[in-house]
């Protein structure tokens, strides 16, 4: 069953950790071992978005792009940054902000030319929008 | 007459929700198949035994009256059932003979699913009178019931003329009279007085018959003055044979009433058997076969009912919360809420009315999950596997 008080607490426990988390994966960055706290940053956001807390993952997506702005753009954090706009499509795709989605996916086709979808696995309404945007 | 069944329906429609009705037990039968019988179009009503102390079973048969087949968590599954009678604006009414059987936690249970669902079941309930000096039954299921319900006595005796006057010659107790309701009021329903009330009655009824004996003589000698004695007397011993038979509860045809003796005497012994519904019945399907049909018995009812002096109170109405949920499934899935399609996944700004909804997510390679979610204000993202 979902939802459940157990499940609440899991969420709000992945919402506290992620907010003690970024000041520190900021100062990592800063210092140069980026890569490994960028990956942390987007497997939060990824089980954000399965919870379904789009706002929260669209929120932690946000402060996670301005802090690994600073890192170097080496081919990793390149890939890092195109999941990172591909998540944040998907949250915008939830909460109807498809102007905003098409931002983010050209970002994301930007970093990463040849991006790709898997149609069997990804939301039509994602898949769409990418379309849309795909030249 | 008393206007008991009004009352009933004024209780059940619009004071309360659920009333106790404090009758003998044995005449309990005879009147829930009044109740049933009255109530029971366009709506629903059930004759139910929920005897025993377990709660699921209690909600296995209200699944069963809602015809509804078990399996689950019988309480999350019924009352999903009864918020979707809400929805379609329907009820269902529970009509309990022994009431006094059933654990008062599963009562509690029952109003607190009627009160999650916006009334959407209504109880009747049955109670003996209280003993001389001892405890109250019917306030034991009141307390159970919670504040919606309300108690309504029918023990107390309603003088009527249904009854032969000379069968009771002074002042005493008879049995009160319950008529039906509203424009089908047709065949009233003797119910049953207590025990003590009937041996009143029959130390009265023989002091009358001594002294009628004793007077007949006199009668016959003034009125006819040379007929025989033993001719009249027989004329005049059927009158005083008890007006209702003791052992079964009657429901007296509107027969009118005759001016002679022997054809007032003729008229009480011709009673109309009521359709005895034995205490703890099996499920009675009243009406039509769909389940759930409008409820339009709250309007007919107050159409029916007397109008008071006051204006009738208006309906209320609540605004029914609603919450964002945001659901999502990995791999996507068509979702469809309370068998209504809602798109794709991700669903970030679905907005759903606070309670209990069922969901059937579709994945991509066909595979299907339903599943229950309740939706409040602080559970409201979901994931579904």
């Amino acid at each position: 069953m979902w939802g459940t008080a157990r499940a609440r607490l899991a969420g709000g426990a992945v919402c506290l950790t992620l907010l003690l988390h970024l000041p520190a994966a900021g100062a990592d960055a800063a210092s140069g071992t980026g890569v490994e706290d960028f990956e942390a940053a987007l497997t939060e956001i990824d089980e954000l978005l399965a919870e379904a807390h789009f706002r929260t993952a669209l929120g932690v997506a946000d402060a996670t792009r301005s802090w690994t702005d600073e890192l170097p753009a080496d081919p990793e954090i390149r890939e890092q940054r195109a999941r990172l706009q591909l998540m944040m499509a998907t949250a915008q795709v939830a909460l109807s902000q498809n102007a905003a989605a098409r931002v983010s996916l050209r970002r994301a086709l930007a970093l990463e030319p040849r991006l790709q979808l898997d149609e069997t696995t990804t939301s039509p309404k994602l898949l769409k929008i990418f379309r849309e945007v795909r030249p | 007459v008393t206007p008991v069944p009004s009352e009933i329906e004024r209780a059940l429609y619009q004071d309360r929700s659920h009333v106790v009705l404090v009758v003998e037990q044995r005449a309990a039968a005879a009147l829930a198949a009044e109740v049933v019988r009255e109530l029971r179009s366009p709506n629903r009503a059930e004759v139910v035994e929920l005897a025993g102390r377990d709660t699921p079973a209690a909600m296995h048969r209200l699944l069963a009256c809602l015809g509804v087949a078990g399996g689950g968590e019988p309480e999350i599954r019924a009352r999903i059932e009864l918020e979707l009678l809400a929805k379609l604006q329907a009820s269902l009414l529970l009509v309990i003979p022994d009431a006094l059987e059933v654990d008062p936690a599963v009562l509690r249970s029952l109003a607190d699913l009627s009160a999650a669902s916006g009334n959407v079941l209504r109880l009747v309930l049955f109670a003996e009178p209280a003993a001389a000096g001892g405890a109250d039954p019917a306030a034991r299921l009141v307390k159970a019931l919670g504040t919606g319900a309300t108690k309504i006595n029918l023990g107390p005796a309603v003088p009527t003329g249904n009854v032969p006057d000379d069968a009771s010659p002074g002042p005493g107790p008879l049995p009160p009279v319950v008529p039906a309701l509203g424009k089908r009021r047709s065949r009233p329903i003797a119910v049953r007085s207590s025990r003590s009330q009937r041996g009143r009655r029959r130390t009265r009824a023989g002091m009358g018959l001594a002294i009628l004996l004793l007077a007949a003589p006199v009668v016959i000698w003034t009125s006819s003055g040379s007929a025989p004695i033993g001719s009249a007397v027989p004329a005049l011993l059927p009158s005083l044979s008890p007006p209702v038979p003791s052992s079964t509860a009657l429901a007296s045809s509107p027969i009118p009433q005759p001016a002679g003796m022997n054809a007032r005497v003729a008229a009480s012994a011709h009673p109309f058997e009521a359709p005895r519904m034995p205490v703890g019945a099996r499920p009675v399907e009243i009406g039509p076969a769909p389940v759930r049909l409008p409820m339009e018995l709250r309007s007919e009812a107050a159409q029916q009912l007397p109008q008071p002096d006051r204006p009738a109170p208006k309906p209320s109405v609540r605004p029914v919360a609603t919450v964002g949920v945001s659901l999502n499934a990995s791999p996507f899935a068509e979702i469809e809420v309370d068998g209504r399609p809602v798109g794709a996944t991700p669903i970030g700004n679905l907005r759903l009315a606070v309670g209990l909804h069922r969901i059937r997510a579709t994945f991509p390679d066909g595979r299907r999950v339903d599943q229950i979610l309740e939706v409040d204000r602080l559970q409201n993202h979901f994931r579904i596997r």
